[in-house]
C-alpha cells in the first residue's frame, strides 16, 4: 500500500496533466483498496473472535462433563452365581482424581467444623472401617450424637443416606453432619469463609471448578472422594467371581444359612443391604423389649411423618460389617454374633442356634473388602 | 469519498448478516442440542418406567432376588426427572410442559413411596413365605410322628391355604385365617412346640398381612400413571417443539435472502477488489511508461531549452550591445536634434533677416528725413535768432526801432515759423516713433534669438506671442491682417521661452506662407488670428490662418521630418517636427490641428500651466 501511495504522489507531482486525468481514478482505487483491506481485516477479526468464543464455550462444556461412573454397572459375576441375591462390587470405578484428592483433604479437614476440632474422618475413620466404633459419635464440645455413625465405606452403594434415608444422595448428606449442632455445628457461610482464607484451597478449587470455592463444589468433591471409598475384591466377591476356594466350607454354609433363613430378603444386592427400608422389629417388638425409646428410634417416621414409617430404617449394608461394630442405629449390639441373633429374633422371628449364628458370622466376615482410592 | 461510504455500507451489511446468521445458527445449534437432550430424557424415562415395571414383575415372580435393579431404575428415573424439570430454553411457552412435568414429579414421588412399601412388605412376605411353609410342614411331620395328627392336619391345611392365599385363590379370604390362627397362637403352650407354633403363627400372620400390601403396591406400581404421563409429556413436548421448529424454518427462510445478500456483497467486494487491483496494476505499468516517456521528452526539452537559453543569452548580449549602440545613437541624435533646433532657429532668423532689415530700414529712412527736416528748421530758426537778440537788446535799451520790428517780422516771414511750429513736433514725434520701432525690433530680435535657457521660466505667453509677431512682421504684413485675441487673465506659464517662441514663429511663418501661396498677387489679404485661453489648467493657443487648409492626403504626414510643401530653399521640413517635439516631448503638452480644406487651418497648442508633468508623459 505504501509503495503505491508514494507512486501516486509522485505521479500527482510529476505531471499535472497525468494527475488530472488518472490520479483521481487512481486515488479512488487506492482509497477503495484501503477500505477493502479494512473490511477484510474486520471480517478476519470477527471470525477469529467467533472461533475463540466457540472454542471457549466448547471447552467450558467439556470441563463440566467430567465423566463419573457410579457403582451401578453390571459386575462380572461367575455364571453359576448369576441368580445370587448378592453381587460383587466392581473392581474399578472411574472418578476425577483431582476431585478425589480435594475431597480427601476436605474429608480430613476440621475446618469444616465450628470449633475446628472435628472433621468427617473423626467419626468416619478410614482406618477403622469408616466408623468411630462408638455407640454414639462425639461431636463438637464433646457432645454425644443421637445415633450410631454408619460407615462411610461403600456409602455410594446406599440408595439413600442416613439411617432414616433423609438424604437421597451423598452430596445432600454432607450438609447433615456439617450443620448438625451436635456434630460439626457449623454452617456453609462459615465453611466457605474459612476455606476462602486458605490459598491452598483457593488454587486447588480454581483448578477444578470455574467458580472456585462454593457449597456445591465442596459437596461435589467430598462426595466424589466418598465414591472412591468402595471396597471391592472381598473374599466373598472373589467367590462370586468364580474363585470357589476364596471362602471356606464353613463360610459357604454360613452364606447358605444367610439365604435360607431369609436374611437376603433385605440384605441383598451389591451392598448386601442399603437398598431398602425395613421396620426394626418385624417379628417382635424390639423397642418395647429394649425400652428407653428416643426420637432417633422413630427412624423414617422423622422424615415422612407417616405412621407406617415408624421404626423403619434403611437396611444397612453388611459390607465390611466385621469392622463396623457396634451395630444397629443405637449401637446396641457390640458383637456380630449378638447382632445376628437380634436380627434373627426380631426380623425373621426365629431363634438361631449357636452353630448357625456362628457360621453366618463367619460368612459376614468374608464381606470385608479392599480399600481402593478412585482410579 | 463515495467508495468510503460504500465500504462502510458493505461492512455494515456484512455485520448485520453475520450477526443474523450467528443468531439463527446458535439458536438452531443449541436448540438441537437441547432438543436431543430433552427428547432423549423423555424417551429414556418411558423406557426406564417400562423397565421398572418389568423388574417389579420379575421380583414379584421371583426371577430376581435383590432390589438393585429397582433401586437403579428409580435412581435413573429420578435423574431423568431432574432432566425433565430443565425445560429447553427455546420452548417459548413452556407452562403446559411444566405442568405435565410437575404432575410427573408428583406421580413419581407417589411411585417411590409405593416402591419402598413394596420392597419392605415384599421382604417380609418373602421372608415368611420362605420360612413358614417349609417349617410348618416339617413341624406337621414331627407332630404326625408324635401322633398329633389333628394338629398336623391343621398345620398342613393352614400351609395349603396360606399358599393358596399367596397365589390369590378367590375362595381364600383373610377372614378365614382369623379363627385358625387365633387358635394356633393362643393354644400354644410354653414348651418348645408351643413356641414353634407361635413362631409359625406370626409368620403366617405376616404372610396374610403382607400379601395384600404387596399385591396392592404391585398393582399400584404397574398401573402407575407414569407411563401415561410420559406419553402426554412426549406429545406436549413434541407439539411445542414442532411449533419452535416451524418458527425456526421461518428463520431459516429469512436467512436465505440474508445469505444471498451476503454472498452477493462478498462477490461484489471481491470483484471490486480485483478490479481495483487490476486497475492499479494497469495504472502502474501505464504510469511507468508515461514516466519513461515523459523523462525522455523532458530530457529532449531540456536540451533544446539549454540551446534556447544559450541562444537567448547570445541574443541578449547582442541586444545589449545594440541597445548601447542605440543609446549612443540616441545621445548623438539628441545632440543633433538640439543642434538642429538651434540651426532651424538660426535658419528662421536668417530667413527673417531681410524682412527685419527692411523693417529697420523704413523707420531709419523717415527718421533721417525728419532729422534732416529738423536740421533745416533749426537753420531757419537760427536766421531768426539774431533779430530776436537785437530786438531783445533794443527792448532792454528802451527803444525799439520800427526797423527792427520790420526786420524781425521780415525774418519771421522768411523763416515761415508758423509752418515750423506746426511741422517740427510732428517730425520729432515721427522720429521718436521710428526709433521706438527700431528699438522694438531690436529688442524682439534679442528676445527671440535668445539662445534658450534649459530651465522652465514663468513666461507671459501674450507678450511672447507679441514679440514673435513683431519679429515676423515682415513675413505676414504683406499677406494677412493680424488679429490678436488674448486672454488678459492668463497667468504666467512655465515654458522654455526660446523654444516656445520658435513654435509660434514656425506656426506664424507657415500661416503666412500658406496665405501668401493662396492669395498670390491678387492684392487681397488673408487673416492670421491668434488667440490665448485658459482651459483646465492649460494654456491653449490657437493660430488660425485662412490659407486654404491642408489637403486631406498629406494631413497625416505634416509632422513627419523633412516633409514640406514649400519650394526648395524656402523650407527644410523641420518646422512642425521640431514644434511638435518641443510641445509634446519637452512641455508635456499637445499640438493638434483642425483643417477645413479650401478654407482655413487652426493649429492648437496646449501647454500645462505648471510645465511638463509626469501625467503628461503617461498621456
Amino acid at each position: 500500500m505504501h509503495n503505491v501511495d508514494v507512486i501516486g504522489i509522485a505521479c500527482a507531482s510529476f505531471s499535472p496533466s497525468c494527475g488530472e486525468l488518472s490520479s483521481s481514478s487512481y486515488a479512488i482505487a487506492v482509497e477503495a483498496m484501503k477500505v477493502m483491506t479494512k473490511i477484510i481485516g474486520g471480517l478476519v477479526i470477527l471470525m477469529l473472535l467467533t472461533c475463540i468464543g466457540l472454542a471457549m464455550a466448547m471447552f467450558a462444556k467439556e470441563r463440566e462433563n467430567v465423566p463419573v461412573t457410579t457403582l451401578t454397572e453390571e459386575p462380572d459375576v461367575s455364571e453359576e452365581f448369576l441368580n445370587e441375591p448378592i453381587r460383587p462390587i466392581p473392581l474399578r470405578v472411574r472418578l476425577d482424581k483431582r476431585k478425589v484428592e480435594l475431597g480427601n483433604k476436605l474429608f480430613h479437614d476440621s475446618l469444616l467444623s465450628q470449633d475446628g476440632k472435628i472433621s468427617c474422618a473423626t467419626c468416619h475413620s478410614l482406618a477403622m472401617g469408616g466408623v468411630d466404633r462408638k455407640t454414639q459419635s462425639i461431636g463438637i464440645n464433646d457432645t454425644a450424637g443421637g445415633i450410631n455413625a454408619p460407615t462411610v465405606l461403600n456409602a455410594s452403594l446406599n440408595f439413600v443416606q442416613f439411617w432414616d434415608g433423609r438424604a437421597p444422595t451423598l452430596e445432600e448428606q454432607i450438609s447433615g453432619p456439617v450443620t448438625n449442632p451436635k456434630e460439626m455445628g457449623s454452617n456453609w457461610d462459615e465453611v466457605l469463609s474459612k476455606l476462602s482464607r486458605s490459598p491452598d484451597y483457593k488454587t486447588q478449587f480454581s483448578k477444578i471448578y470455574e467458580d472456585g470455592i462454593t457449597e456445591h463444589n465442596i459437596k461435589d468433591s467430598i462426595a466424589t472422594f466418598e465414591r472412591s471409598l468402595y471396597t471391592p475384591n472381598s473374599r466373598f466377591d472373589q467367590y462370586l467371581r468364580g474363585n470357589r476356594s476364596a471362602i471356606t466350607q464353613e463360610e459357604k454354609e454360613g452364606y447358605a444359612a444367610f439365604k435360607q433363613l431369609g436374611c437376603t430378603t433385605c440384605h441383598q444386592g451389591m451392598g448386601v443391604g442399603g437398598n431398602m427400608f425395613q421396620p426394626f422389629g418385624v417379628m417382635g417388638n424390639y423397642f418395647a423389649d429394649r425400652g428407653n425409646i428416643t426420637k432417633a428410634d422413630y427412624g423414617r417416621y422423622n422424615v415422612t411423618q407417616q405412621e407406617a414409617d415408624r421404626y423403619k430404617f434403611k437396611v444397612p449394608s453388611l459390607r465390611n460389617v466385621d469392622l463396623t461394630a457396634p451395630y444397629f442405629h443405637d449401637g446396641s449390639a457390640t458383637t456380630l454374633d449378638e447382632a445376628v441373633r437380634v436380627m434373627a429374633k426380631y426380623q425373621l422371628g426365629i431363634q438361631l442356634d449357636e452353630r448357625k449364628a456362628g457360621s453366618i458370622v463367619k460368612f459376614l466376615k468374608t464381606l470385608t473388602g479392599e480399600m481402593r482410592s478412585g482410579e | 469519498m463515495t467508495s468510503r461510504w460504500a465500504g462502510a455500507g458493505v461492512l455494515l451489511l456484512l455485520i448485520v448478516a453475520i450477526a443474523s446468521i450467528a443468531t439463527v445458527i446458535s439458536r438452531q445449534f443449541f436448540g438441537l442440542d437441547e432438543h436431543s437432550r430433552y427428547s432423549t430424557a423423555i424417551r429414556s424415562m418411558g423406557e426406564r418406567s417400562e423397565a421398572l415395571n418389568a423388574n417389579i414383575l420379575r421380583l414379584r415372580f421371583g426371577f430376581i432376588n435383590h432390589y438393585d435393579p429397582l433401586v437403579e431404575d428409580l435412581k435413573q428415573i429420578k435423574a431423568l426427572q431432574v432432566e425433565l424439570e430443565n425445560v429447553p430454553p427455546f420452548i417459548q411457552i413452556p407452562e403446559e410442559l411444566r405442568k405435565v412435568v410437575a404432575n410427573h414429579r408428583q406421580v413419581l414421588a407417589e411411585l417411590e413411596a409405593t416402591l419402598e412399601e413394596l420392597k419392605t412388605t415384599n421382604a417380609t412376605l418373602n421372608n415368611s413365605l420362605r420360612f413358614f411353609p417349609e417349617r410348618a410342614s416339617e413341624f406337621a411331620r414331627e407332630m404326625q410322628k408324635q401322633g398329633n395328627s389333628a394338629l398336623a392336619g391343621e398345620l398342613n391345611d393352614l400351609v395349603r391355604r396360606v399358599l393358596l392365599f399367596n397365589i390369590g385363590a378367590p375362595d381364600v379370604t383373610i377372614e378365614s385365617f382369623a379363627e385358625p390362627l387365633e387358635r394356633l397362637i393362643s393354644a400354644s403352650r410354653d414348651d418348645r412346640a408351643g413356641q414353634e407354633l407361635r413362631t409359625l403363627g406370626v409368620h403366617a400372620q405376616a404372610i396374610i398381612n403382607a400379601k395384600p400390601g404387596v399385591d396392592k403396591a404391585t398393582r399400584n406400581l404397574l398401573s402407575s400413571r407414569l407411563h401415561d404421563l410420559n406419553n402426554r409429556l412426549l406429545a406436549t413436548y413434541s407439539s411445542a417443539y414442532d411449533h419452535e421448529t416451524k418458527k425456526d424454518r421461518i428463520y431459516r427462510l429469512c436467512l436465505i435472502p440474508v445469505t444471498i445478500v451476503l454472498l452477493l456483497s462478498l462477490a461484489l467486494v471481491f470483484s471490486k477488489l480485483r478490479k481495483s487491483r487490476d486497475e492499479s496494476r494497469r495504472l502502474n505499468t501505464h504510469l511507468e511508461e508515461r514516466i519513461r516517456e515523459r523523462t525522455g521528452e523532458l530530457e529532449r526539452k531540456n536540451l533544446s531549452l539549454k540551446a534556447e537559453i544559450q541562444e537567448r543569452q547570445r541574443a541578449e548580449a547582442e541586444l545589449k550591445a545594440f541597445s548601447e549602440q542605440l543609446e549612443q545613437r540616441n545621445r548623438e541624435l539628441k545632440a543633433t536634434q538640439n543642434q538642429l533646433v538651434q540651426a532651424q532657429k538660426l535658419e528662421a532668423v536668417g530667413q527673417l533677416a531681410a524682412g527685419i532689415a527692411h523693417e529697420i530700414n523704413t523707420p531709419t529712412q523717415f527718421i533721417g528725413d525728419n532729422v534732416r527736416f529738423l536740421q533745416g528748421a533749426f537753420e531757419d530758426l537760427q536766421q531768426v535768432l539774431p533779430h530776436c537778440r537785437q530786438l531783445l537788446a533794443e527792448a532792454r535799451n528802451g527803444g525799439i526801432s520800427p526797423n527792427r520790428i520790420a526786420e524781425t517780422e521780415a525774418a519771421f516771414r522768411k523763416a515761415d515759423l508758423e509752418f515750423l511750429s506746426e511741422e517740427t513736433p510732428q517730425a520729432i514725434m515721427q522720429t521718436l516713433d521710428g526709433i521706438e520701432r527700431i528699438a522694438k525690433i531690436v529688442m524682439a530680435m534679442k528676445d527671440f534669438s535668445h539662445p534658450g535657457t534649459k530651465e522652465f521660466v514663468p513666461t507671459d505667453i501674450n507678450r511672447a506671442i507679441e514679440t514673435t509677431m513683431t519679429v515676423t512682421r515682415n513675413e505676414w504684413k504683406f499677406v494677412a491682417h493680424l488679429e490678436l485675441d488674448f486672454d488678459k487673465t492668463l497667468p504666467p506659464v512655465l515654458v522654455l521661452p526660446g523654444e516656445f517662441n520658435q513654435v509660434i514663429l514656425n506656426l506664424v511663418v507657415n500661416a503666412s506662407h500658406a496665405i501668401g501661396a493662396r492669395i498670390k498677387d491678387s492684392g487681397t489679404k488673408g487673416v492670421i488670428r491668434i488667440s490665448t485661453r485658459l482651459v483646465d489648467e492649460h494654456c491653449v493657443i490657437q493660430v488660425k490662418d485662412t490659407g486654404g487648409g491642408i489637403p486631406e492626403a498629406i494631413r497625416h504626414r505634416i509632422f513627419d521630418p523633412f516633409f514640406t510643401t514649400k519650394e526648395i530653399g524656402k523650407g527644410t521640413g523641420q518646422g512642425l517636427t521640431i514644434s511638435r517635439n518641443v510641445v509634446v516631448e519637452k512641455h508635456g503638452g499637445s499640438l493638434e490641428f483642425e483643417s477645413v480644406t479650401g478654407e482655413s487651418t487652426i493649429f492648437i497648442v496646449k501647454l500645462p500651466l505648471m510645465g511638463k508633468q509626469e501625467p503628461c508623459i503617461a498621456r
